[in-house]
This record gives C-alpha cells, sequence and structure tokens, in this order.
C-alpha cells in the first residue's frame, strides 16, 4: 500500500530530532486536575442530556473527564542512537513470545529523483531479492553477470542477446534461498512497505533470533546485489493496477496531483508504465547509496529482550554500517550509461510557503477523469462509486505544534455523536460523512468527505453536501454554535483510547514507533497524552480560521458514472 | 473447567521478567565467521574501524545454534468461570495494557435462517445479521441510541456488533477504569437490544442502496460468481441478499429471532486487559447470571465435536471454525468480524444465506452426484486494466479436531499458496515468472460444512492466459510429483512458527481460549499442533493432492476482458462459460452473454 500525502520540508530528512540517548515512561491518562472543575462547569448541561438517561450512567465530576484521573502508567520506550547515526526504538514486553522488529528509511516516493520516478519503491523490492550472501552460489561471477546485463539492456542488445545471459543468471542465483534463510530463522510475518516519505521493513520471530533477524536485515543494505529489476518491474506494475483497483482510485490519484502540484507529492508513486520500465539497476544502486545511508535509519524493538541485549546487538549490525562502497555503483553505471541527475526529492522539495499550495493549475489533469477544472481549486469527474464531495486543506507536517490540534478536530467531527454525522447523515442528506487528518513528513492535508444518501445523486445534491461541509467548519467558529468543552473532551477521551488500540499488538507498536520517528516526531507517542491535553478551543478556533477558512480548500465532486452497471438505469426505489 | 490461577498468572509475569537467558550478547557471536575485511567485498559498506574487529558471520546460519524452546501454550494463565444458566466466561489479565477488551460470541448465525420457526414458517434471509448488527446500533431498552451513541463516545468506547454464517457477537474495549460501564453496555446489548424502528429504517435502506453497488467492485463479483459456481446460484453459501429479502425484516422479526436463538448456553464472553481477571468475571456473572434467554433450537450441526487432537478421532465432525494459525484464527471477537466483513454484516449483507443444503452426502458422494463431467471456465467480461481469476473446488469436511487430514490438508495448501515462504503460486507466478503482484491458495477443511480449495491472483489481461497455464501446472504437479522432504519441512516449520503469534497479548490468549469452548475445540489441540505437524509425511500430501485436485473438479472464473475460448479449452477446460452481466438488485441477467475474444 502506497500512502499519498506531500509538499514543503520544515526540516531537513535525517536532523537528528531527539538526544542521543533517552527514557520515557507513558502515561495514558495525565492529571490535569485543574482544568476539570471548569470543563465540568462548562458542559453540565450537555453532559446530563447524553448520558443521564442511561442506566447506570450518571456521570460523576471525577469520571466526566479522564483528564481528572490519575496518571496510568502505560509502557516505556528506551531510545538511543547506534555510533553510526542509525536511530533505534525499543519497548520491552516481558509477556510477549514474539519480537517484532523493524527498520526505516526516512527517504520515500517523494524523494525519487526526477529522472528515476519510482526508484524508491523498485528498491525496497529489490532488497527483498537476496544479497551478495544470501540467494547466490557465487557473488563475483553473479556480479560479472549482472553488470553484463546491464550493459546490453543500456545498449539495446536483442531479446535473445538478454535472455541467453538471463540463463546464465539462473544458474547462478538460489532464487529459494532467501525464503530458506527467512524460515531457518523462524521469521514470520517478513514484509516491507513504502511511502511518500519513507521505506519500512519488519519481522517477528523467537526471542533467539533477534541476532539473525538483524544479520538479515542489515545484510540486504551492507551488501545489496538488487537482482532481479526486469521481473519486479512486471511486479510492481501489477501492484500498481491491484492499488488502483478499487472504483475511485485512479480519480483519487488524479486528486493528488491536482492538489499537490508539481510537489514530490505530486508524483504518481511508482511513475508511469513507461518510467517504471526505464529504471535501471544502476539507478536502483544510486538511489541506495544516497537514500541508505545510517543517518537516515531507524531500527524499532518491541518484545522480551533485555535493552543492554537489543543495544549491543544493533551496534553490531545496524552500527557497523557506513556508506555503500563504491564499486558496483560506479560500474553500473558506467555500463549501463544512466546516472541520476538529482535524487532532488532528499534536498529540494518543490513546494515551499508553509504547506500551502503552490498553484492549482500547475499539473493539468487528463480531460477524461473529470469535466473541468477551475482554477478555484474545484475538480470534478466521475467513477463507479457512491457520489461523494471531498474538501481537502492543506495542512501541516506531522511535527508540527498544531498537527494533533487537526487529529482532535477530526476526532469532533466524527463518530455517531459527532457534527457531520448529526448535521449530514442523521438527518438523510448523506450515506456517510467524515473527516481525516493525514499529516507527513513535510506537510498534511485535512479532508471532510460526505457520501450522497443517493447513489442517483446529481450536481445540486452533491452542492448541498459541499455547502453543508463548509458550514460545519464555519459553525465551530461561530459564536452562537461554536465548540463546546464537552466535544472537545469527547474527542480527547476517543483519541487517548485510539491510540492505546492502536499500540497494544507489539506489530502495530513496532510500526507505530518506525512511522513516528520517520515523519520527524519520535517522541509522538510518548508525549501524546500530554499533547492531547494541551490541545483548546481556542486552538482549534485559531487552524479553523488559518487553514480551513472559507477561502481554502480544493474540491473534489465525484458523480456516478453513467451508465455503468446494470441496475443503474433504474432510480432508486 | 479450569480453575482460576491468580498465583499462576503472576509465577508467568515473573518467569519472563529476566529475559532469554540463552539470548547471547554481541561479543559472543557464534558459528562461521566472514572471510576477509568487510570493506573488501565489492558493493559493500566501508564499515567503521570498531566494528571490523569483530568479524559477522557470513551466513545467518552460524546464528541458528540456540534451538528455539517448543512453544508452550500460555493457558495457564487463564480463569475460566461456567454459569449456572450456561453461560462460559473467560478472563486473561495482563497488567501492562491500560485497555480492557471484551469479546461476545454466541454460536447463532445465518445457518439458522434454514431452521422452521415456530409458526412452522422460514426466516427471512439476513435476518441473523441484521439481529446482530443492530445490537450495538439500535439502543438498549430503556435507552434510545443516539444517548446510547453518546455516551459511549464520550468516554471512547468502542462496541461494534457483527453477524456471520456461524457466529454473532460483540467486541468492546475501552480504558480499563470504565470497565463497568463498558461491561454494563455489553450486557445490555446482548440481553436487551431495542432495535429501535427508525435505526432499523435507516440501516436497512443503507443495505438497500448497497445491493445496488455490489457489482461495482470486480473482486466482489468474482467471488459471488465464483461461489455461485460451486455451489450452483441457489445455494445456501452462494445466494446473494436481495430486496426482496430485506423487505420482510421488521424491528419485531428481529426480536423474535434474538428472543428464541440467544441463548446464555450458546454464548461465550472473554475478558483481556489490565484488570484482576477474577474481578471481572464476578461482574460479568453479576451482569448476567439471571439472563435465561431464548428457547429455540440452535440445531445439532454447532455442537462441540471430540477428539484431543493427540490421537486419530473419530467422531463426526459438527463444530465449524479454523484449523491452524493459516485459518482464521483471530481472538474469537476479530475472527467473526473477519466473517462479517466478507460475508454477512451489515455493510456487505449480499452473501446472507436462506436456502436448505443437503446435510447427510459426504464431499465424494455429493462430488459424484453434482459435479460436471469436465471443469468449466467462466468469464464475465469487463474492461478492467487488471483482470481478476479465481479457481477452486470443494474441499474437506473435518471428521474430529484429531482428524489427520486436516493437517495434511493444511500444509498441502501452504505448499500451494500460503503466505509462508514455500507457496508454490506465488514462487511461480511473482518470483519466477513477475506476472502478479501476489497469488495465493488454500486447502479449505471446514468443520460443520466443506471448506473450500481456492487459489486466485490478478493479472494484466495479456498475461492472464499465461499465469494460468502455470496455476494449473502447479496444481498437476502437486498432484504428480511427490513434495521434496526440504519442501515440507519449510512449510512445517513456517506454519510452527507461525503459532506463538497467535498467543501473544492477553487478548488472543482469552480469545483463543474462549474460541476453542465455542467450537468444541479441545484445548489440548494446541499444544499437540506442531506434533501432528511433524507426523505428515510427503505420501500423505501426495495422496490427498490426488483426491482433491482433481482438475476436473475445479471450476474457475475470470472477471475481465474476455479470454479466448480455444485457448481456454487448449487448457483442459472443456466447458467455457461467457457470464451474463446481471442486475446488482434484482439478480436477473441484463446481458446476453458476449462471444469470447478471438471466437
Amino acid at each position: 500500500m502506497i500512502d499519498r500525502v506531500l509538499c514543503c520540508v520544515e526540516r531537513p530528512l535525517g536532523t537528528p530530532a531527539a538526544p542521543t540517548s533517552w527514557a520515557r515512561a507513558v502515561p495514558l491518562w495525565p492529571a490535569k486536575k485543574g482544568r476539570v472543575a471548569m470543563v465540568l462547569a462548562r458542559v453540565l448541561v450537555p453532559v446530563a442530556v447524553l448520558v443521564a438517561t442511561v442506566p447506570g450512567g450518571v456521570i460523576s465530576a471525577q469520571q466526566a473527564s479522564p483528564g481528572g484521573r490519575e496518571p496510568e502508567p502505560w509502557f516505556t520506550v528506551e531510545s538511543f542512537e547506534l555510533s553510526n547515526g542509525v536511530r533505534v526504538h525499543f519497548v520491552r514486553r516481558p509477556l510477549a513470545h514474539s519480537v517484532a522488529a523493524g527498520w526505516a528509511v526516512r527517504s520515500g516516493i517523494a524523494d525519487d529523483p526526477v529522472d528515476a520516478p519510482g526508484v524508491a519503491h523498485m528498491v525496497e523490492h529489490l532488497l527483498f531479492q537476496g544479497s551478495q550472501n544470501v540467494g547466490t552460489r557465487d557473488w563475483q561471477r553473479e556480479k560479472v553477470l549482472l553488470e553484463r546485463r546491464d550493459h546490453l539492456a543500456a545498449s539495446g542488445a536483442s531479446v535473445e542477446t538478454i535472455q541467453a545471459l538471463d540463463r546464465q543468471l539462473d544458474s547462478v542465483q538460489l532464487p529459494n534461498d532467501v525464503a530458506k534463510v527467512t524460515a531457518d530463522a523462524s521469521i514470520v510475518g517478513s514484509g516491507a512497505l513504502t511511502t511518500d516519505d519513507f521505506s519500512f521493513f519488519t519481522g517477528s520471530f523467537p526471542p533467539e533470533r533477534f541476532e539473525a533477524w538483524l544479520w538479515i536485515e542489515s545484510d540486504r543494505i551492507r551488501a545489496p546485489a538488487l537482482r532481479g529489476i526486469e521481473r519486479e518491474k512486471g511486479v510492481i506494475a501489477e501492484e500498481t493496477l491491484q492499488r488502483s483497483a478499487a472504483a475511485r482510485s485512479a480519480i483519487e490519484v488524479e486528486f493528488d496531483s491536482f492538489f499537490w502540484g508539481r510537489s514530490p507529492y505530486g508524483r504518481a508513486a511508482d511513475g508511469s508504465p513507461a518510467d517504471l520500465a526505464r529504471l535501471s539497476r544502476g539507478q536502483a544502486l544510486d538511489f541506495l547509496n544516497e537514500a541508505y545511508s545510517p543517518d537516515r535509519l531507524t531500527v524499532a524493538v518491541v518484545g522480551n529482550l533485555r535493552v543492554e541485549d537489543v543495544r549491543a546487538i544493533t551496534e553490531r549490525y545496524f552500527g557497523s554500517l557506513g556508506s555503500l562502497g563504491s564499486l558496483l555503483s560506479r560500474g553500473s553505471r558506467e555500463h549501463d550509461g544512466t546516472e541520476s541527475a538529482n535524487p532532488g526529492g532528499l534536498s529540494s522539495p518543490g513546494i515551499a510557503g508553509g504547506g500551502r499550495i503552490e498553484s492549482a493549475d500547475t499539473k493539468e489533469p487528463p480531460d477524461h477523469l473529470f469535466n473541468a477544472v477551475p482554477r478555484g481549486g474545484l475538480m470534478e469527474g466521475s467513477c463507479d462509486c457512491r457520489p461523494s464531495v471531498r474538501i481537502r486543506f492543506a495542512t501541516v507536517a506531522y511535527h508540527h505544534e498544531d498537527a494533533v490540534t487537526f487529529d482532535v478536530l477530526a476526532a469532533i467531527l466524527n463518530g455517531r455523536s459527532g457534527r457531520l454525522y448529526l448535521s449530514l447523515v442523521a438527518s438523510g442528506d448523506a450515506f456517510a460523512a467524515y473527516a481525516s487528518h493525514k499529516a507527513q513528513a513535510r506537510a498534511g492535508s485535512f479532508s471532510v468527505v460526505a457520501e450522497a444518501a443517493e447513489r442517483g445523486a446529481a450536481a445540486p445534491d452533491l452542492e448541498r453536501l459541499r455547502i453543508g461541509l463548509r458550514k460545519q467548519l464555519r459553525d465551530l467558529v461561530d459564536p452562537e454554535s461554536g465548540l463546546r468543552e464537552i466535544e472537545l473532551e469527547r474527542a480527547k477521551n476517543i483519541l487517548r483510547a485510539e491510540a492505546a488500540r492502536e499500540v497494544k499488538s507489539s506489530e502495530a507498536l513496532r510500526s507505530r514507533l518506525l512511522i513516528d520517528d520517520a515523519l520527524g516526531d519520535p517522541d509522538r507517542l510518548a508525549q501524546w497524552p500530554e499533547l492531547l491535553q494541551s490541545v483548546s478551543v481556542e486552538d482549534v478556533g485559531r487552524v479553523l480560521s488559518r487553514w480551513l477558512n472559507q477561502d481554502a480548500g480544493v474540491t473534489l465532486v465525484l458523480e456516478r458514472s453513467r451508465p455503468s452497471r446494470p441496475g443503474d438505469a433504474g432510480s432508486r426505489e | 473447567m479450569m480453575t482460576p490461577l491468580l498465583a499462576f498468572s503472576l509465577a508467568l509475569l515473573l518467569s519472563f521478567a529476566s529475559g532469554p537467558a540463552h539470548l547471547l550478547p554481541a561479543s559472543n557471536a557464534r558459528g562461521q565467521e566472514r572471510s576477509g575485511s568487510l570493506g573488501n567485498q565489492p558493493g559493500e559498506r566501508d564499515n567503521g574501524e570498531e566494528n571490523q574487529e569483530l568479524p559477522l558471520p557470513a551466513r545467518p546460519e552460524a546464528l541458528l545454534e540456540t534451538p528455539v524452546g517448543p512453544f508452550q501454550v500460555p493457558y495457564d494463565a487463564v480463569h475460566e468461570r461456567r454459569l449456572a444458566n450456561g453461560l462460559v466466561l473467560v478472563a486473561v489479565s495482563d497488567p501492562s495494557v491500560p485497555l480492557v477488551d471484551v469479546a461476545i460470541a454466541l454460536r447463532v448465525g445465518a445457518r439458522l435462517e434454514e431452521s422452521a420457526r415456530k409458526d412452522g414458517s422460514r426466516w427471512p434471509a439476513g435476518v441473523a445479521s441484521m439481529t446482530a448488527s443492530m445490537l450495538s446500533r439500535g439502543g438498549v431498552e430503556g435507552v434510545a441510541p443516539e444517548a446510547l451513541d453518546a455516551q459511549l463516545e464520550f468516554f471512547g468506547l468502542r462496541v461494534e456488533s457483527f453477524g456471520g454464517r456461524h457466529r454473532s457477537g460483540l467486541v468492546a474495549s475501552g480504558s480499563v477504569r470504565d470497565f463497568d460501564r463498558l461491561s454494563l453496555h455489553c450486557a445490555q446489548m446482548l440481553t436487551q437490544p431495542a432495535f429501535d424502528a427508525a435505526r432499523f429504517d435507516f440501516y436497512r435502506r443503507n443495505i438497500d442502496e448497497g445491493l445496488a453497488r455490489r457489482y461495482d467492485s470486480g473482486q466482489a463479483v468474482a467471488e459471488r460468481e465464483w461461489l455461485a459456481a460451486i455451489f450452483g446460484r441457489d445455494h445456501a453459501r452462494a445466494r446473494p441478499l436481495t430486496r426482496a429479502d430485506t423487505a420482510q425484516w421488521s424491528p419485531e422479526l428481529l426480536r423474535q429471532f434474538h428472543a428464541t436463538y440467544y441463548q446464555p448456553s450458546e454464548t461465550v464472553i472473554a475478558v483481556a486487559g489490565g484488570l484482576d481477571p477474577v474481578q471481572a468475571l464476578d461482574r460479568f456473572e453479576e451482569l448476567l447470571a439471571g439472563w435465561s434467554g431464548g428457547d429455540g433450537d440452535p440445531g445439532d450441526h454447532h455442537r462441540p465435536v471430540g477428539g484431543s487432537g493427540s490421537a486419530e478421532g473419530t467422531a463426526e465432525g459438527t463444530a465449524e471454525g479454523p484449523s491452524g494459525p493459516r485459518g482464521h484464527l483471530n481472538e474469537i471477537g476479530t475472527a467473526a468480524q473477519s466473517e462479517d466483513a466478507s460475508t454477512t454484516g451489515v455493510l456487505a449483507p449480499e452473501r446472507a444465506v436462506s436456502q436448505s443444503r443437503s446435510q447427510t452426502l459426504s464431499t465424494g458422494q455429493r462430488r459424484a452426484e453434482a459435479a460436471p463431467k469436465f471443469a468449466r471456465f467462466a468469464q464475465l467480461p469487463r474492461p478492467l486494466e487488471q483482470g481478476i481469476l479465481l479457481i477452486g473446488a470443494l474441499g474437506l469436511e473435518r471428521r474430529s479436531w484429531a482428524d489427520s487430514r486436516s493437517f495434511v490438508a493444511e500444509l498441502l495448501g501452504e505448499i500451494l499458496g500460503g503466505p509462508g515462504p514455500v507457496s508454490r503460486l506465488r514462487g511461480r507466478l511473482r518470483s519466477r515468472e513477475g506476472l502478479v503482484y501476489n497469488a495465493w491458495g488454500g486447502v479449505g477443511v471446514g468443520s460443520s460444512e466443506e471448506g473450500l480449495i481456492e487459489m486466485g491472483w490478478q493479472v494484466d489481461p495479456d498475461n492472464a492466459l499465461q499465469s494460468l497455464r502455470a496455476g494449473l501446472e502447479e496444481i498437476e504437479r502437486l498432484r504428480n510429483v511427490a513434495v521434496r522432504q526440504v519442501e515440507l519441512d519449510l512449510a512445517r516449520k513456517s506454519l510452527i512458527d507461525s503459532l506463538p503469534s497467535l498467543f501473544d497479548s492477553a487478548e488472543k490468549v482469552a480469545g483463543r481460549y474462549a474460541e476453542d469452548v465455542l467450537l468444541g475445540r479441545p484445548h489440548e489441540f494446541w499444544q499437540n499442533y506442531a506434533q501432528r505437524l511433524e507426523a505428515v509425511t510427503s505420501s500423505d500430501l501426495e495422496r490427498l493432492a490426488r483426491e482433491v485436485l482433481q482438475p476436473s473438479r475445479f471450476d474457475a472464473v475470470w472477471i475481465g476482458p474476455m479470454l479466448p475460448e480455444k485457448a481456454l479449452e487448449a487448457l483442459g477446460f472443456r466447458l467455457v462459460q461467457i457470464l451474463p452481466e446481471r442486475d446488482p438488485v434484482t439478480l436477473e441477467p441484463v446481458s446476453q452473454p458476449a462471444r469470447a475474444r478471438g471466437q
């Protein structure tokens, strides 16, 4: 799965965001008793309405806000840096039978060089094809053959010639070795993911196999082989098609491009099919060399291990990684004649201006996906899906101080007792309505969405939904219908519980630690309760006024394709 | 009945406190050392001097000398209580978790729609799923759904209900401090659902609207058409829901269904999290000891089945459920939700079932009577950039939890297309030929009815025939060529290594134990699991492959641009069928079958 998002470096990638070593005890419910009385005074009547009718539901002052409760220990994150700058986060879980571990590189699709779109995703795939130590009978011979193949492919050699070389490669490669090594080490769930901002690699295993896991994972980048690129082009092409098989995916990709313009986040995940076909092994090696440097790497481990073991053994394998040697890379470039012009995304983002959209017309969407794209930020289209309206606003990066406020705002709007449901769904205008905030390393976006109740909804119906969504945002800062403290507390309670649910499995906690780090805020999880508690009604009003005002936002209006499927000809019963 | 063992739980906690003693520090690295300097190898990273003093092993096998101890299923941490009304309560504590999870599961599902009502009439299709779905959405006696929603969300509590073919229930979670409130809501939803009329109308409208969109997704169409090909279009396991079905629903009907089948003797509740397990059991006993439930006959085919998993059993299988780590082996809540999501839940109601089915014939007998003479390839032409291919047949029915064939089938499925490292389909179609992003397959073993043998992938239409040929060759190879020992060992190891992940949290332990109770699966099943897999031989695999992987039993469905009939016939499909598009509401054909491409 590929997440889309983008724009605007607010802190250069690779900049350490945390001290060399730190440990944090994380309480779930921070004690902020001073606020509770004030909150209760303002919410007394709404609370009574909400809960007094529930048997056993008479609410007490102490119950009304978890913020008034004693702190509840959660878990401790041990974080440290290895000698070469690799960051490590560890959570000990004494009851866990397996260790969930992973590592991430803080470079992703948005960091693709301009002349090699799709290379970040390709490198992630190639790192799963073995190494110089795994998957080969004779690396020195295979290396010669791989470089000869690179040269032949770049020089336009005949298919027959390349196929003959491939047969020689088949004789020296051991495709089953990767699976065998993984299985022998009792590693399960071995997988990887590439997003706009990072790639990560994960697995689970018994504690006794921690060192073997570290060997295998560090070996991917210690001694890369990058074999099988032509085969993986086919696999990635199928992966892209599979991802876009969802009815509205294609147009949403176009909306992303429309929204983000020429920024790195506006690129298609794997480039065009032609881009993919052009990718060379040399470009993959260059990207690996540039992007997978130790100061961009993070390891996360969750399980029943001792922190001193984690520190020592991780230092041995990941701490010993340096910059890639140059022989293989240079040789390949000499052979295939390609050289990446600029790993542009790494240091030169395409958008400036604090996360605001540079221009709505920086990339012309293709005509077949929509009817017209007025410069005012409206995109109309159709798909085999429920008619809907989406308004998307550019917001702040993950590590920005307002990022949590946007999360709180989404929780205020969501849920069956949230404002969007009560105003649009319960009234029968919408089938569903929701808000979401997606903050990534360089910028974020906040979306409000309403799906029409009627599958045959026409333009006037959708315009009503658009107006309704705008109204809900406007009402939050209206003196009469503005945000109430009880709504804020409700949102915080939901987000506290969601965070606890999210990290109760070791695998999810591992991934959360990697993602937080990769997006530039490794302390997010540790500080989450305090961050939530600090958000005020005024904060919500401020971000609404600044980022989600009536002049901001790009709108996507989707009508149902017609005629499409049988049965659509008939109107709703 | 297991006695509560709080002291043992504490001991378990303490036993983990010192970490694994056999995990050696880096300086004690074992095995073969890498020859030469790291920096001398072309393409390798230029490593720092400090670390070059400790050469790394050349291969990871050198690091595997420390044995991994046999996995001990942590059921000693389980507290179980059986109430006088038949309700079973299970609790597992994990003080490090600030949440409490509750899963309530009942042996109630769409299969009961095949039973007669008290007045002799039939239950409308989908009523079981709708009843279950409305438990958490329709309010409780004396409390409007809106007020209930507001209270739940204010405290960050989450309660969801689900209904599938065999199970229904609720899953809930919230702060440990709100356990009393959470447990109260769960108990009320289970025993006193209100089925609020306005909410009922709202969700039925949504379902009706969803019926009109169910042909939007090619994947959904492929699965529906494939089930129709396997079972027949009117079979209970294949017939989609229609508006004629939903029109028969009413809040009163849901109340009748609930009052008939929701019974404490059919219910298991699992509680896990950072709370005292005894207090958790006390709380649910306080809330539910007086619950008497309905008086309907839930039928015999869900009753627990014998066999400990340690020896060959002979009892006829009757319980339904998963067979191993590659099956539906999540905790009871999520397992049933998974079923719900893909079959009969409110959000995907189209697979609700209503038709009765023969219960008396074995798989072989049924096939002998109903099987087509030759394999069939059915295609529904759609202009997709990536087509969807599903191939399969009826699988096996478990005779008991000790049925050795179920372990053979699990290994056969793992080798055919499981998620582990030995999948032949993935190895061939992705790793070797680069034709697909993913390919999956499995040999299903059902407990109260046959499982399904299924394999499938999505592929560029230009590569569809090549991938189909490769997939069929892999089936033939499994039938005709003995599985090598190294491959069998890898598949077996992969399954055994996956076992700990099924018990990796208090929630999973409680859920798995409760699932045992629900399905009649002996608790010893998991402790004997590795041993049973170890007993499977290559000959066992070959025998089963020859029995169940017969091409003449396989049906295939393709959704995508039309494939040429002659090419399909050349692959061995003797019957090539063009499927019509169907009206998603009425399910009546609305287009004439077109000719295949190239015809």
